[in-house]
């Protein structure tokens, strides 16, 4: 049966109010629906709020508020984020979800091999040879023993984007994955995220401040306008913009 | 619809990760290992020696029958009959009896040389310790145990015969008697460093016998006999006529007796198992509460001197059984009567005794015709200590009379009631056994129980000596050295633990990227915590495990270099395994809390912000 809605997130009317120092900062999302295979990108300054809504999609922050907050990672099988358990939004994220961070996020303890495998190992599967030809397509095979710390920058993005992939997640979230490395080593590794979600039908969100870097690639481009409402107060709500309607920054395609 | 059967998260994943960190930061790792085991070491090996040496003194201790002694202060009088009681004590080990101090000495010589030296006489007994454990079964009748002193002094060794020699001086003179014994052991330094030998308590009581005068027939020594007199419940006076009232009052003023009654022929029958047709009046003289001896009788007879009165020991009935020659036992009731055979006509006495009325001491029984006569045995049994002896039986043909023995035999047959008597085969006389004994000899059964006997004792008024004061000083150097090694342990095990939380919460606080990573990786906050709770009890056991290789080289060494101090089994530094299992499962446990500490942090990180640190 195939009733249930198309989408990987769908929210309403979600809001997110933090508090530091005394500054009230506030994300306002009127509506997002992001569907299965779309790459998605999320475009804006430091402290648009960018990185506050990928840990909400990456179910790690809990929104202040939400009229609608579901997600279906698996076809038939929505959940409301709202009134999940602690336990269950846990374990959607080691079944559904897979992280690419700016600097790798790899564990310093373990090998290349060990953090690939750790987000197979968590949904309890061990080393297949799919996983060895995901690292050989990454063309980081030789590396598998090595640990993070003898990797070059882009070597550990690699090694970062298969430890996302490993598990075969629906959604990969990728938070200014090119932020530690060279503008080649930035383009190969956003080409290696379209590949993935081009061929493996899986959900790509990039968040990044390159606009350049994702014009034109993306399926969806959204951006955020930061309204400033007093002195300590900022408000931030998400647009979706269409790429070419912007195009004040020429990106290459 | 849920997603079907989740896999779980892999099992033993977080430890695995706990110990790959602390693998990757080894050196970190082996700095807290190092920290901690500098803790611990010292205080394994503290625990050991406080516990090593308390058990080596307590072992002593407990091993050395000598410390579970108690000695009476002074001289005691106490009969069997308290020895008895005070065996069946269930703290008492070991009880004898023990002779006065001053005549417990003998000389003893070697047979084959010409060594003579002045010993102390000890008795023993079956279950005596000191005997036993040190190196010595416990001697029988005519066998000694000797010291080592003794023996050494002596040049005799185990099977070897000795000759002992009891003194006593008579008048200017001095006597002496000698009786050879094997010697059936010898003891160990241990037991006593004096000259004296152990034998069993009927040979020091023959010694002292023969110091005080007495023939020991047993052993041939000559001397006196400590002859048992005869004693009656009172007297029979045969009168031709009634006394006055006076008189009868005078009668029972003087003479130890305070009834005086009237008897008839029935009474008489009845009372003294006899009957006199022709006696005009019969009086029965007697005591209530307490027996007298012939210079009772003597009294009554010099008060009816010229009455022509004929005054006769009486005894109440005394139970005995009969065993005559052809075996055959019946019980019978036993009276006396001792009388000439022409007062006895004049009196008209029924039956009339046989023997006459002789004082000496004459074994014969009278018996009624039914039954058989000739040798035959006869034994007492109201008496606490039965008396056995040889009778001949004599019948006569008074129908309503029971077995009459003679006057003297009866007396000491009514003795034997009140005290313990012994009849002599050699002289056929009865002999007065001693009644009490100057000391004892006793061993606790356990250390524990040489307190509680201690003043059992002294309640009775016994004084004795015991090894409490060195009891109570190993009970007290461990109690302060306990006292010292918590201290010590607390300060110690605090300085461990406050270094783990540290080290930990340290850790946790470098980490926070990386736990953040696992928490999107999909490892819930509360599988995350066990991570330095992993990490924790990984440093800790290591940390153990060296700790306790470090203590047991060192206690090997102390032991070592103590090793002429101690005895087979015995170490001074020591840690039974089950202390050592405790010890780990309380730095286990400790580490535990210290990484639940630790943990707390892990708990409030929130993992986006660890990530996006830099």
């Amino acid at each position: 049966m195939n009733s249930s809605p198309p989408f990987m997130y769908c929210l309403q009317h979600v809001s997110k109010r933090l508090e530091k120092a005394g500054a009230v900062f506030t994300l306002r999302i009127p509506d997002l629906t992001i569907r299965r295979g779309e790459l998605v990108a999320f475009v804006g300054e430091s402290g648009c709020g960018k990185s506050t809504l990928l840990d909400m999609l990456g179910l790690i922050s809990a929104a202040t508020s939400a009229a609608q907050f579901d997600v279906c990672f698996r076809e038939g099988d929505p959940d409301s984020i709202g009134s999940a358990s602690e336990s269950r939004l846990a374990e959607l994220r080691r079944r559904h979800l897979g992280y690419v961070l700016q600097s790798g996020g790899l564990l310093p303890f373990l090998s290349v091999g060990e953090n690939i495998l750790l987000s197979r190992r968590v949904n309890g599967n061990t080393d297949g040879p799919e996983v060895r030809n995901l690292a050989r397509s990454l063309g980081i095979e030789g590396q598998w023993r090595k640990k993070p710390a003898f990797l070059s920058g882009g070597q550990r993005q690699r090694v970062a984007i298969a430890r996302a992939l490993a598990h075969s997640p629906s959604v990969v979230l990728a938070d200014e994955p090119t932020g530690a490395v060279d503008k080649m080593t930035a383009r190969d590794i956003r080409d290696l995220l379209r590949e993935v979600a081009r061929t493996r039908n899986t959900t790509v969100i990039i968040v990044t401040h390159d606009e350049a870097l994702v014009s034109g690639i993306t399926d969806r481009v959204f951006s955020f306008n930061v309204e400033r409402l007093g002195p300590d107060s900022v408000e931030s709500t998400l647009l979706e913009t269409a790429w070419t309607a912007r195009g004040q920054t020429g990106g290459e395609v | 619809m849920r997603e079907s059967s989740p896999r779980p998260i892999e099992r033993g994943l977080v430890a695995r990760l706990a110990a790959a960190d602390l693998r990757h930061e080894w050196i970190l790792s082996l700095c807290v290992i190092l920290a901690l085991a500098a803790v611990l070491a010292p205080l394994l090996l503290m625990f050991g020696l406080k516990f090593g040496t308390i058990e080596t003194l307590r072992r002593r201790l407990i091993q050395d029958p000598s410390n579970c002694e108690i000695r009476p202060l002074a001289t005691v009088a106490r009969d069997l009959a308290w020895f008895d009681q005070m065996r069946a004590r269930p703290d008492v080990g070991f009880l004898t009896p023990t002779t006065r101090q001053i005549a417990a000495g003998v000389i003893i010589k070697s047979l084959s040389g010409t060594e003579h030296i002045d010993c102390d006489l000890i008795p023993t007994d079956e279950g005596d310790r000191l005997v036993v454990e040190n190196g010595s079964r416990v001697p029988g009748p005519g066998e000694v145990v000797i010291t080592a002193m003794a023996a050494r002094m002596l040049n005799v060794k185990e099977g070897d015969s000795v000759s002992v020699t009891a003194t006593r001086s008579s008048g200017v003179d001095s006597e002496r008697a000698t009786v050879e014994m094997r010697v059936a052991g010898t003891l160990g330094m241990r037991a006593s460093g004096l000259k004296a030998v152990y034998a069993t308590l009927s040979f020091l009581e023959s010694v002292e016998s023969y110091k005080d005068g007495m023939a020991v027939p047993d052993l041939g020594w000559p001397g006196s006999l400590p002859l048992a007199r005869p004693v009656f419940d009172g007297a029979i006076v045969l009168l031709p006529m009634a006394l006055s009232e006076e008189r009868k009052l005078r009668l029972i003023t003087s003479t130890g007796l305070n009834h005086i009654d009237q008897l008839d022929g029935d009474g008489l029958q009845g009372r003294a198992g006899w009957s006199a047709k022709n006696a005009l009046v019969v009086y029965l003289l007697s005591n209530e509460a307490s027996t007298v001896g012939e210079e009772s009788l003597i009294a009554i007879r010099d008060q009816l001197r010229g009455e022509s009165a004929e005054v006769l020991a009486w005894i109440r009935p005394l139970n005995a059984t009969l065993r005559d020659a052809t075996g055959y036992e019946r019980p019978i009731l036993v009276q006396a009567l001792s009388i000439a055979p022409d007062k006895a006509a004049a009196f008209g006495i029924e039956p009339a005794p046989p023997w006459g009325a002789g004082t000496e001491l004459r074994l014969d029984l009278l018996m009624p015709d039914d039954a058989s006569t000739g040798e035959a045995t006869l034994t007492t049994v109201q008496a606490e200590h039965p008396l056995k002896i040889p009778v001949t039986i004599k019948s006569h043909n008074t129908a309503s009379a029971g077995a009459l023995v003679p006057t003297a035999l009866g007396g000491l047959l009514r003795l034997s009631q009140e005290r313990r008597l012994r009849f002599d085969e050699h002289s056929r006389h009865f002999l007065l056994e001693r009644r009490n004994y100057a000391g004892f000899r006793m061993y606790a059964r356990t250390l524990d129980d040489v307190e509680p006997l201690r003043s059992a004792l002294a309640a009775e008024g016994i004084n004795v000596h015991t090894e409490a004061q060195r009891i109570s000083e190993v009970t007290e150097l461990d109690r302060h050295l306990t006292r010292i090694f918590w201290i010590i342990a607390v300060v110690g095990i605090s300085g461990g633990v406050a270094a783990l939380v540290a080290s930990l919460y340290a850790s946790v606080e470098r980490k926070r990227r990386e736990f953040g990573v696992l928490r999107l990786v999909g490892i819930s906050r509360q599988s995350l915590m066990r991570f330095p709770v992993y990490q924790s009890l990984i440093l800790a056991g290591m940390s153990f495990l060296f700790a306790a290789t470090l203590f047991h080289t060192i206690a090997m060494t102390i032991n070592h270099l103590f090793r002429e101090q101690l005895r087979a089994g015995e170490s001074f530094c020591r840690l039974p395994i089950i202390y050592q299992s405790a010890s780990l499962a309380t730095v286990l446990a400790f580490a535990t809390i210290a990484a639940a500490l630790a943990a707390a942090r892990v708990n409030r990180a929130a993992p986006a912000d660890a990530l996006r640190e830099e």
